[in-house]
């Protein structure tokens, strides 16, 4: 039983950061039409600007997170300036952005391997003890800062997105771009908005997890895999079908890595994710879009 | 107050006005009546900014805005209620509504006045308030997407074939809105294929055919043109 809880907290937690780089795909994906396939890089640049407030600034830890974290809002919106806005006009604009992201992703990684080489880095967590006793039962500290930490960001993106203008005007967006702009609706602000958040909450992933995973030039991609399926299961269309999405494929290949075959983690999230395709292409939540995907 | 010159617009290769000038002066009801394709759309997409003009000019209030994005002609409180009301679907009839407020600052005070202001004009609104959008009829999405225009503040309303597609009884109702939103001061740009009905509220109107205005008169004069009642024949007479 102590085991099942400390797997079931470590399933949430890995599944936590699956699911705010899910939220950056889906929320870039519903507003501005684009699968981001350099999403998990964001994740990646967050870490490495933690790896650098903290390594190399000597910040402390709360600092070092509000700083990384913003740098990758502020990355995300740079990224899009230069990858999204040039080529969203042209015609049937779907394959140059995606070809765009693909590029970009590559030069991102190689330039990081360029600043900071091959070797990856330690970053600490939240906390300086390592584990706490739970009802007697011993948890990584970190992955239950993953997870409190995650659901306060999905509480207030939720209330950004309902119950704000500017969230409203956000889906108005999604939903109906040309309409929003007769509206007056900026749409490319907005559009600058959500690669923000999205960029944001993947540096933010990358930042939670860098304690567990170490800070290297790869983290991200292995990351975004996941996320991406995980995106796929939540419906690629809701902030819940994300949440919920990264969830189930951090658990599952928590569960599985234990209790069927530890060499096969990596694939159990490709399971899932072919299971869905085949028998629930629109996901959970979804309405049937998967055809972009 | 909107003066339309010479424009012309194409989508690809395909040319769909030609040569369109028109005007609206402040208080008035202009129509401009057309049959289905015959570019009536694609002129108040122009004037919006959805679609660059590629010859000719358009001035609002003195000042040229055709090369303007359709973010700052709405802040111009130049407002386009699109053909087939165009809701946000995922959101509820108030927040399509608060929406509508995009073009410009409101305080809270004034969000709820103009809230009050729509729901004064359309009561039936009411009760609907905390639905989402995908889920009302075709004539509450109308009136949704009427108020929603509204909310923007309009100098000038353009409205998309209002008519379209709702029974008899709520065409009526909307026409008579129309004519109600005129009274409280604002001009109204009115496209349709409805001509009988949309020369009841007009003051003037504009015919335009195959993408080229073909003719231009008072409303009541074309009222009682046997001529053009036979040309257009179908498209509502
Ligand atoms: N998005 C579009 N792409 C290509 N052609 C279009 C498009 N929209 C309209 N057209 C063409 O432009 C012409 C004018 O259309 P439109 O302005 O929508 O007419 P109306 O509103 O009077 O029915 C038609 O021939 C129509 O086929
Ligand atoms: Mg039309």
């Amino acid at each position: 039983m102590q085991e099942f809880i400390q797997l079931t907290v470590a399933g949430l937690a890995i599944g936590s950061i699956y699911a705010l780089v899910a939220l950056g795909f889906v929320l870039i994906y519903t507003t501005v039409d684009v699968v981001n396939f350099a999403q998990g890089d964001f994740a990646m640049i967050g870490a490495y600007f933690m790896v650098t407030c903290v390594l190399s600034w000597g910040l402390p830890w709360w600092l070092a997170f509000v700083i990384s974290v913003v740098l990758a809002a502020i990355a995300g919106v740079v990224f899009q300036l230069l990858i999204y806005q040039p080529v969203k006009n042209r015609p049937r604009s779907f394959v140059p952005i995606l070809i765009a992201t693909v590029g970009a992703s590559i030069f991102i990684e190689q330039a990081y391997l360029i600043m900071y080489g091959a070797v990856p880095y330690q970053v600490p967590g939240m906390f300086s003890v390592q584990t706490v006793s739970l009802g007697g039962i011993t948890l990584y500290s970190q992955y239950l800062a993953i997870i409190v930490i995650t659901a306060a960001l999905v509480v207030l993106l939720s209330w950004f997105l309902e119950k704000t203008k500017t969230g409203l005007q956000m889906q108005a967006t999604a939903q109906d771009p040309d309409t929003a702009k007769l509206m007056g609706i900026h749409t490319a602000w907005i559009a600058a908005l959500v690669f923000a958040i999205s960029a944001g909450t993947g540096g933010l992933a990358g930042i939670l997890v860098a304690p567990v995973f170490n800070v290297s030039i790869s983290m991200g991609s292995s990351i975004a895999l996941k996320a991406f399926a995980a995106a796929v299961v939540g419906g690629f269309s809701s902030v819940r079908g994300s949440i919920i999405g990264g969830l189930i494929i951090g658990l599952v290949e928590t569960y599985g890595a234990t209790y069927i075959s530890g060499s096969y983690r990596d694939a159990f999230a490709f399971i899932v994710l072919i299971v869905f395709l085949v028998f629930r292409p629109y996901g959970l939540f979804g309405e049937k879009t998967s055809d972009k995907v | 107050m909107l003066k339309v010159d010479n424009i012309s617009a194409s989508y690809g290769k395909v040319r769909a006005i030609t040569d369109v000038s028109l005007e609206v002066r402040e208080g008035e009801v202009v129509a401009l009546l057309g049959v289905n394709g015959a570019g009536k759309s694609t002129t108040l997409k122009t004037i919006s900014g959805l679609l660059r003009t590629q010859d000719g000019s358009i001035h609002f209030q003195d000042e040229r805005i055709d090369r303007l994005s359709p973010e700052k002609i709405a802040r111009r409180r130049i407002v386009h209620v699109p053909e087939g009301r165009r809701l946000f679907p995922g959101l509820t009839v108030r927040e399509n509504l608060i929406m509508g407020t995009s073009n410009h600052k409101v305080s809270k005070v004034d969000l709820n006045h103009r809230l009050d202001y729509v729901l004064e004009i359309f009561p039936d609104l009411k009760p609907l308030y905390s639905q989402l959008s995908w889920s009302l009829s075709g004539g509450q999405q109308q009136m949704v997407a009427i108020g929603r225009g509204l909310m923007a503040d309009p100098v000038i309303l353009m409205l998309d074939e209002p008519s379209l597609g709702l029974a008899p009884v709520i065409v009526k109702q909307v026409f008579k809105t129309i004519r109600d939103i005129n009274a409280r001061g604002v001009t109204v740009l009115l496209v349709e294929q409805n001509a009988h009905l949309s020369l009841q509220v007009a003051h003037r109107a504009y015919l335009i055919e195959t993408g080229r205005i073909v003719r231009e008169d008072d409303a009541d004069t074309l009222l009682h043109d046997e001529n053009l009642q036979k040309e257009m024949l179908g498209a509502g007479f």
